[in-house]
């Protein structure tokens, strides 16, 4: 019976409920499937008339499923927030690699070694300004979905880049806030590349010495958040599929 | 008599608890018992019943375990635990004293 195990699918798949828990109650609707079918049998119904009958008896699987998953929400709500703070955590540690791999091959470029480029202070201040900006970028990313969990978990996310510190945070607000308004406003990919390495390179030129190692290490951070939005949203559409 | 969603929501714990007193059962049992038990009253569907089984042993008031019968086929068994025969009986007179007190208001219209 090819409809009613569709319709069990259906159920599960629509209820979002966490993978062990879903395995149980697709057992458990086969298993009363089978029950179904053999009393139907028994009391004489030939076999596309019980299909018809399973299919009306369980009613509308979308409701189904929308009461698993309210009977499931807390497992749901921890296992969203724990994809969210890993696909964040991911992408910061991505964002992170490539922005100080390319700043010390930028760095080697101008006679600086690679060490003296990433053993500074000035490489723990970059990490976390990094981790402020995915944090508070994949906040607002989340609030977007307007789900109250998303908020909580943007909550969460904010919550984490104050642990690094006031001003971090500020900064990783202002800088999230300005590469979601590229993403919305800019639609060409390269656009926003631009707007974005320009946009740094400017605040560069503003708050450092102005030098050509200068002017290339803010480059390459702008290319760098520019690069981590589209590693977010790739995150994010990945955490999303996963759970369904 | 049909009888609408709302009312049939809030007695659905009560139900079941009240029907596991009497000993262990699967999904499809519990579908037929009620039934027959209630005369056709409680036609409950699988949307309401598994779902409000799941709730139910999420709050410790049942448990569950899987057994094989001897046609080879898979059963989920549901059991009261200790905590579901209190609250069994709590709901029950919580339930007597409410349908008395609504009887005795219908009656006084």
């Amino acid at each position: 019976m090819r409809a009613t195990d569709s319709l069990i699918d259906e159920i599960v798949r629509s209820s979002q409920i966490p993978s062990g828990h879903g395995r149980e109650v697709l057992r458990e609707l086969r298993s009363h499937v089978d029950d179904f079918v053999l009393h139907a049998r028994c009391a004489g119904h030939p076999d596309d008339e019980i299909e018809r009958m399973v299919l009306a008896s369980f009613g509308d699987p979308q409701q189904m499923g929308r009461n698993f998953a309210w009977v499931y929400r807390r497992e749901r709500a921890v296992r969203r927030l724990a994809t969210f703070s890993l696909s964040t955590l991911a992408t910061a540690l991505l964002t992170a690699s490539a922005i100080l791999a390319v700043q010390a091959g930028v760095g080697e470029g101008f006679g600086t070694p690679i060490l003296r480029t990433i053993g500074t202070h000035h490489t723990i201040i970059e990490l976390k300004n990094i981790a402020a900006t995915v944090a508070a970028y994949a906040g607002l990313l989340a609030i977007s979905r307007r789900r109250r969990l998303s908020q909580a978990a943007a909550l969460v996310a904010l919550l984490a880049a104050f642990a690094l510190h006031v001003p971090y945070l500020i900064f990783g607000i202002a800088n999230a806030i300005f590469l979601r308004l590229v993403q919305i406003r800019v639609k060409p990919q390269t656009a926003r590349f631009g707007v974005v390495a320009a946009g740094f390179t400017m605040l560069g030129l503003l708050i450092s010495v102005p030098s050509p190692a200068s002017f290339a290490s803010w480059l390459v951070m702008g290319l760098g958040y520019q690069m981590m939005t589209w590693l977010a949203a790739r995150t994010r559409q990945m955490s999303t599929h996963l759970q369904e | 008599m049909e009888i609408d969603r709302e009312l049939l929501k809030g007695s659905i714990s009560l139900v079941l608890l009240s029907l596991l007193s009497r000993g262990e059962m699967y999904g499809y049992e519990i579908m037929q018992e009620s039934s027959r038990r209630s005369a056709n009253a409680f036609a409950l569907k699988e949307g309401t019943l598994y779902p409000a089984l799941h709730q139910l042993e999420k709050k410790g008031l049942i448990q569950s375990e899987w057994r094989t019968g001897d046609n080879g086929r898979e059963r989920k068994y549901y059991l009261l635990t200790k905590k579901g025969k209190k609250a069994a009986q709590k709901y029950e007179q919580q339930w007597q004293y409410l349908t008395g007190a609504v009887n005795a208001l219908l009656e006084s219209n």
